[in-house]
């Protein structure tokens, strides 16, 4: 055994309570790292094509990946991987969560979960071992009190748990999985766990993990600590204040989503920014191996939310629900935050669903009864309090429907409210807004998970003005269409591949020392150079676009909302900017052509061989 | 007076557990929590994160209770060791330790911090300066110090800091 691996994946079937495990397959791992892209080809393996996501025949994947576990600096992150019922394509959604080292410790590289439970259970994995446990008393506790619990139950305080909350029960469709007090956010993972009637899964292992090449790795640990995190000033910020610190640079750019990506600077943001956090700071805490120990843990001391004690809230937390519903106080903040945490909501879906229909009640389109008497305003916090617990239970009419994310939502509403939602493929936007940065609007729309920032990041290189093609520097122009599609394909390539060997995105930016990392843990060669880790990544992106083309997307899908296309924002340094239709268009085409995929946005066969996919790969190919 | 002590502040441990692995490494020479001799337990909903492991205390319960004298004060660095050779595994040592800190490894035999002879890896893993090796004179001096500048500053809120809370 390579390396970084343990050698086995559980298939565990929850209708009939029975597991097997097989041996990790090895091609896979070699291809495709590991994380998201060995999970993306067992998918293709194992999931039916059109499957409905909330069915007992969806998969519901836990993978770990190659550096999990080792002493790699920065890499607890792991994916829970399945086909999303918000957006009906793929879905991975990764945290630094203590599970993934753990249920290598345990002996898994993943698990693979299908079926549906008659009742309530929840998994116990130790060494090796699956047990399924009743789960009926922990059904509608909330994620921390399921999580005390669990362990209180198994008598060992040191399991590691997932967990979903009320809301994936209630199979809202952007419910997370909980993991330690990290959150598998996206997508709504949770609520195709709670559609499987797994409240949790536990997990401990006193296992190991050994890589291949203990003096490369020794070397390379030394070298990425050094020059990717003490010494380098990005990560300064990250260190010193979290994510949360990337608000003072967007709310500058124009690019911070303001009252539902009406505007694009909020005029209240000292209150919530990363000073105003660290003011309220008790704690800092870090994920499992990290250096960097970006979370803050916050005590709300006076107000009316005094009390409040919660981790967070991160960056994309504070602008969508912070900015997005215009409230500028850090109590309230903490408030939204440490219920969508304990009830199990996405932060980001959950403030693009909060905001859109408090434009929808400000615009007239939805009335006082319908809200069931709230006044929804932009900078009502109690009215949003009030509607997240009732999303949550799905308590009241609008909450139900709420609850189903804002594409669906208004195509229940109707009456022009679809104008206002701003999502793409589903998938609700995070916090950079494309009209402050047009190459962030063709990384959304053809993220392979939707609206997402999380697989290319070209707002850095446009609004800085530089970027490193290689080892030589272009000047970029922001506000302009070219040399745009080039960065966000680059970019993609060093996410795929970073997030499958279980790097935090927070950190290390060097394609050439990740691939080395890779090349230490693993002992595959191709990777010690970084064309063999960039061609990784773009053979994972380019296997994932075959499990949505698949599902059926096509370029027809890969689009933006329209309020990013014709609502120019109505402040700020940004004032009057719209992303123009054809700079969209002209990106889109290019991205497609760097890509090798046709105008329908297919990866052709050619392009799949030249990248280097496995032969089972191409007979999923029917066009 | 001249040898070192291992000092927690759990203000400033954010749960990474590196020193965990840390540990685990130097020890076993792979990676995972099983023979690691220190422990982490976390409260992630409330941040608190405690570190336990030997303290090598002075009388040590452990040397106490040993029947066959194979635990042993090591006078250059203080610390409480065991000398396998005389070791019959009987595990007294284990129920007679206040802490817990003393377990059974892998391997089936008992196990515990050793200091590293003098140089613990916990201590060179922690980047947030949770744990760390000081000399025995300068045991508490930190804790001393927060203190006395929480008294000294009680009169102006401005200035009170918070321990592991890095300034602005």
């Amino acid at each position: 055994m390579p390396g970084g691996y343990v050698g086995r994946i559980a298939f565990i079937d929850l209708s009939k309570q029975k597991y097997h495990v097989e041996p990790l397959n090895m091609t896979y791992a070699r291809l495709y790292i590991g994380g998201k892209g060995i999970a993306a080809r067992y998918l293709l393996d194992y999931l039916p094509r059109g499957v409905d996501p909330l069915s007992p025949d969806n998969l519901l994947v836990v993978m770990t990946c190659p550096a999990n576990g080792t002493a790699a600096p920065a890499s607890p992150k792991y994916p829970i991987v399945t086909k999303s019922p918000l957006t009906g394509y793929w879905l991975d959604t990764h945290s630094g969560g203590a599970v993934g080292v753990e249920l290598k410790y345990a002996g898994f590289d993943g698990v693979i979960i299908s079926g549906k439970a008659d009742k309530p259970l929840y998994l116990y994995i130790e060494d090796g071992k699956i047990e399924f446990r009743r789960a009926n008393h922990l059904w509608g506790l909330r994620i921390s009190d399921t999580r005390r619990a669990i362990k209180e139950e198994l008598g060992d305080p040191q399991v590691k748990v997932l967990s979903i909350g009320p809301a994936g029960e209630k199979l809202v469709k952007y419910a997370i999985i909980d993991s330690e007090g990290r959150q598998h956010g996206r997508g709504g993972a949770g609520a195709v766990m709670g559609s499987k009637n797994l409240k949790a899964i536990a997990v401990r292992g006193s296992g190991r993990v050994e890589v291949a090449l203990p003096r490369e790795f020794e070397n390379i640990v030394e070298e990425m600590e050094e020059k990717d995190i003490f010494k380098n000033p990005e990560a300064e910020f990250g260190i010193k204040w979290g994510s949360i610190s990337l608000g003072w640079f967007t709310n500058e750019a124009g690019a911070l989503p303001t009252r539902n990506f009406q505007t694009g600077s909020f005029e209240l943001w000292s209150g919530i920014d990363a000073l105003a956090v660290a003011r309220v700071r008790v704690k800092r805490a870090a994920c499992r191996q990290c250096p960097i120990g970006c979370h803050n843990v916050i005590l709300i001391t006076s107000g009316k939310y005094a009390g409040t004690l919660t981790e967070g809230p991160e960056y994309e937390t504070a602008s969508l629900l912070g900015s997005n519903l215009g409230i500028g106080d850090i109590g309230a903040l903490a408030k939204l935050n440490y219920l969508a945490d304990e009830l199990g909501l996405d932060t980001i879906s959950l403030g693009g669903v909060l905001g859109w229909a408090t434009e929808l009640y400000e615009r007239g389109i939805i009335s006082i009864e319908e809200t069931g008497g709230l006044d929804l305003r932009f900078g009502n916090d109690e009215a949003y309090v009030v509607l997240t617990e009732a999303i949550a239970y799905r308590k009241t009419p609008l909450a139900d429907i709420l609850a189903e994310g804002t594409r669906r939502a208004c195509e229940r509403i109707g009456r022009d409210s679809c104008r206002y939602a701003v999502h793409v493929k589903g998938l609700e936007l995070p916090a950079y807004d494309p009209r402050a940065a047009p190459a962030m609007g063709l990384s959304y729309a053809v993220a392979d998970r939707g609206g997402d920032h999380l697989r290319s990041w070209p707002i850095g290189p446009e609004v800085l003005g530089r970027y490193w093609l290689g080892a030589k520097p272009i000047a970029i122009e922001r506000w302009s269409p070219d040399n745009k599609a080039i960065i966000v394909v680059q970019q993609e390539h060093q996410y795929a591949a970073k997030f499958a060997a279980g790097v935090c995105d927070f950190c290390c930016w060097d394609n050439e020392r990740l691939g080395l990392l890779i090349y230490a843990v693993t002992g595959f060669e191709e990777y010690k150079d970084v064309k063999g880790f960039e061609l990784a990544g773009e053979r994972i992106v380019n296997l994932i676009r075959v499990f949505n083309v698949r599902e059926g997307m096509t370029a027809k899908d890969d689009i933006l909302p329209p309020r990013i296309h014709e609502d120019p924002h109505v402040s700020g340094p940004t004032k009057g900017r719209v992303l123009p239709r054809e700079w969209f268009e002209k990106m889109k085409r290019e991205y497609y052509e760097i890509r090798g995929w046709d105008a329908e946005g297919r990866p052709t066969i050619d392009t799949l061989k030249r990248v280097g996919v496995d032969e089972g790969v191409l007979k999923h190919v029917t066009w | 007076m001249s040898y070192y002590v291992l000092e927690f502040d759990s203000g400033k441990c954010t749960g990474c557990e590196r020193c965990v692995l840390a540990c685990n490494y130097i020890k076993t020479g792979y990676y995972g929590t099983r023979d690691s001799r220190l422990r982490v337990f976390a409260w992630r909903d409330t941040g608190d994160f405690i570190v336990t492991g030997c303290y090598h205390c002075d009388p040590a319960p452990c040397m106490e209770a040993c029947g066959v004298d194979a635990i042993y004060r090591d006078p250059k660095t203080n610390s409480v060791l065991i000398d396998y050779r005389k070791c019959i595994n009987c595990k007294a040592c284990v129920y007679a330790c206040p802490y817990g800190a003393i377990t059974l490894g892998s391997d089936g035999k008992v196990i515990k911090c050793d200091l590293c002879a003098g140089d613990p890896a916990c201590v060179k893993a922690c980047d947030y300066g949770a744990l760390r090796f000081i000399r025995a004179d300068k045991v508490g001096i930190d804790f001393a110090y927060q203190y006395a500048i929480s008294l000294k500053s009680r009169t102006d809120i401005s200035k009170r800091t918070w321990s592991g809370v890095r300034p602005g």
